[in-house]
């Protein structure tokens, strides 16, 4: 039963870390590595606007988001614009402005444990015999509303069409009068907000580092590459596929191998379909 | 006659800015400061800790007047200097550290050191420098008893280096007999150890096995979690199977904090007994709350992460720290023994008339024979090891203590002397 419960409430987790960095792959084929950046500052956004200018929480919260939403917005019109098609060096100016993020964060003394956003709600319930924190609850129900979210915004709002009409055929969408740098701007807008949610959601679990910006990048890598980097559906089995191989891994072996499981999968799922699961982009160049 | 006025007023005018003039000289004569130089990593919130008071400690010493030099017959402010070595950052070389303490000895020219370098390995390459500079050297930080074989292979070259805090060797023993007192008092005696797989954190989790099982207790097991890792249920589901009475976690990563409220969430059969620096003083509260009730922490030396009323001079010395409003420790683990270093010089100045640069051979006769009170309790050095001695019992030397975290406190519960409560257990383990 504990696996179980504490399975999906881990994978619920690895699949709030990428499903931002999933839509924007997904959307516009832009490999945003600065995701793990606006993770982190977002958390340390939102806690500044808490304990420095005394802010509640939820407008702390949503003014966050609103804000590394904009970011991501202004990096694609300032950086991305330039490099677009351009695969290696896409990966290369998000990664340096990732670094370049958390590497400033980190110059003005945002390590150590200090930085600590509060919990939704405080306390545990019993599920069955199996106590579990509210937090994690409220967690797996962000996660859930996302997803569905993520779904119906998508295939029944205007701009979410837009998005996958891009990510399908971008020619034909361009054709069709929609803006494709704008939506790949959106894109980045909305990947970077939903990596400021998934903070929120998981950040108050412990406390906020600076050297989560890089390991949050890697779980969403690792979870994108297994599932297929820009499939919702993809996503969300690799989060279980990882979520419960590093809980059973931990029960039954030793937890140390925590890490080294999740870097294998990418390591498996490289050599056998590279597109990932539901992935269809190397697959399609491979055909072409 | 108007000319001879004018003159005569003129005159007196040279002779008044004569005067002034000699007497501002004799003033900033009187005035110049001893240097205290701290080299150290800024990074580590232990550092950045630790510098507030020694400033602390030097306004207090500077509100007075300063330190009255007896063979200069003048009271002298104290100054501070730093420079960061970076050797508690990721990747940083040993030689880099080196660098930045001999640039500062070069250029700032300190009377003496405080604190010193953090890490261990950038602290015994410091040694030499410290021998070569014949710099008195009041150390904090590193824990390593290597410091202490260096020191007795030559002790004619080393003599000028004194650790004012507590090594890892005692740190150990005190954490076990710790939680010892619950096998006396519960009758527990299997625990669980969960360690960052970290060589540090490792080892730390090896020590207090080896001291627990020379005590009586049996290890049910040994968990090593990587860092980064942000679900702990797995492995306290283990602790739950296990049988342990108590569970032992060791680590400095920023998602550790997971593990203790996991612990409470999940309501884990143990008491925990927590080695994690930053929940080893009152600020922690503002930070976890509740999460930390029961939990067992051991901040070192004593009385440096809250309070402690059978040690006067830490009740003094928190007070102070509230009182300046300053900010709370991130890290108390060099605070108390940073603050007590600058009073073991001053009370070494005033004992030897003459301050730590005049003559550092002299000098560290006097440090030697320190014998004073200090927040973790009566400081002494041993003479063979220039090590600051500790034992359980304040008024003859320095202690650590252990504390349980309970609404909002940390309760002395360790060692008996000092104790203001004996350890609770968690509601749910009664």
């Amino acid at each position: 039963m504990e696996i179980l419960i504490y399975g999906i409430t881990n994978s619920i987790t690895l699949a709030l870390m990428a499903i931002g960095f999933s839509l924007t792959f997904g959307i516009s084929g832009l490999p945003n590595f600065a995701h793990g950046a606006f993770y982190l500052l977002g958390g340390i956004l939102t806690w500044i606007f808490i304990h420095q200018l005394g802010l509640p929480f939820f407008f702390s919260a949503i003014l966050s988001i609103l804000v590394v939403g904009v970011l991501g917005f202004i990096l694609y019109w300032g950086l991305m614009l330039r490099l677009r098609g351009l695969a290696i060096n896409e990966v290369i100016a998000t990664l340096a402005a990732a670094i370049v993020i958390i590497e400033v964060l980190r110059y003005l003394g945002f390590s150590g444990f200090t930085y600590v956003l509060p919990e939704f709600v405080k306390g545990s319930i019993p599920i069955g015999n199996v106590w579990l924190d509210y937090q994690r609850i409220i967690l797996v129900g962000i996660g859930i509303a996302l997803i569905i979210f993520l779904y119906l915004f998508t295939h029944r709002t205007r701009i979410g069409l837009a998005f996958r009409a891009i990510a399908q055929n971008e020619r034909t969408a361009i054709s069709l009068g929609i803006d494709s740098d704008w939506t790949a701007a959106l894109s980045l807008a909305f990947g970077s907000a939903l990596a400021v949610i998934a903070g929120l959601a998981i950040l108050p679990l412990g406390s906020i580092d600076t050297e989560m910006g890089y390991d949050i990048l890697i779980y969403a890598l690792a979870v994108g590459i297994v599932g297929g980097l820009e499939s919702v559906p993809g996503i969300v089995l690799a989060s279980f596929i990882l979520g419960f191989a590093q809980i059973l891994v931990a029960t039954f072996f030793k937890a140390q191998w925590l890490t080294v499981i999740t870097l294998a999968a990418i390591i498996f799922i490289l050599a056998i379909k590279p597109s990932g699961i539901f992935g269809k982009y190397k697959e399609l160049e491979e055909r072409v | 006659m108007k000319k001879r006025v004018w003159f005569k007023i003129w005159g007196v005018l040279f002779l008044a800015i004569l005067g002034a003039m000699f007497l501002s000289s004799s003033v900033f004569a009187q005035a110049k400061p001893i240097v205290l130089g701290l080299p150290s990593s800024f990074f580590q919130p232990l550092v950045k800790s630790g510098k507030i008071a020694i400033e602390m400690a030097i306004d207090e010493i500077n509100a007075g007047g300063g330190i009255l030099v007896k063979s200069e017959g003048v009271k002298r402010p104290l100054k501070l200097v730093t420079a960061d070595t970076r050797c508690g950052e990721p990747g940083t070389p040993v030689h880099a550290a080196l660098m930045a303490v001999d640039k500062m000895i070069a250029e700032e020219k300190p009377d003496a050191l405080i604190v010193a370098p953090f890490r261990s390995e950038a602290m015994v390459a410091t040694m030499d420098l410290i021998a070569k500079y014949k710099m008195i050297t009041i150390q904090t930080i590193a824990q390593t008893p290597k410091l202490i074989e260096i020191f007795q292979n030559d002790p004619s070259k080393y003599k000028y280096w004194f650790r004012a805090t507590t090594n890892s060797t005692y740190v150990g023993t005190t954490a076990a007999r710790t939680v010892d007192a619950l096998r006396k008092e519960y009758k527990y005696d299997k625990f669980f150890a969960i360690a960052q797989d970290t060589l540090w954190a490792k080892a730390s989790a090896d020590a207090l096995k080896g001291r627990l099982e020379g005590l009586g207790w049996k290890m049910v097991g040994l968990e090593l979690v990587p860092v980064g890792t942000n679900d702990f249920s797995p492995v306290l589901s283990k602790v739950r199977g296990s049988g342990a009475q108590l569970l032992y976690v060791v680590g400095d990563m920023p998602t550790l904090p997971v593990c203790f409220k996991q612990w409470k969430s999940m309501k884990i059969p143990t008491m925990l007994f927590l080695d994690f620096a930053v929940v080893t003083s009152t600020k922690a509260w503002s930070m976890y709350g509740e999460d930390l009730d029961y939990v067992m922490v051991m901040p070192f030396p004593g009385g440096t992460g809250a309070p402690v009323k059978a040690l006067p001079k830490s009740v003094e010395f928190h007070s102070h720290w509230a009182a300046k409003k300053l900010p709370g420790m991130d890290d108390p683990r060099t605070v108390s023994s940073a603050y007590d270093a600058v009073y073991i010089l001053k009370d070494a100045i005033e004992r030897a008339g003459f301050i730590p640069s005049k003559d550092p051979d002299k000098f560290a006769e006097f440090v030697e024979k320190t014998d004073m009170m200090g927040v973790s309790g009566r400081i002494r050095f041993d003479k063979a090891t220039h090590q600051q001695i500790f034992n359980g019992d304040p008024k003859e030397a320095s202690i650590i203590v252990s504390y349980q975290w309970r609404a909002g406190k940390m309760i002395p519960i360790f060692p008996d002397l000092v104790a203001e409560a004996k350890v609770e257990l968690a509601p749910w383990m009664k």
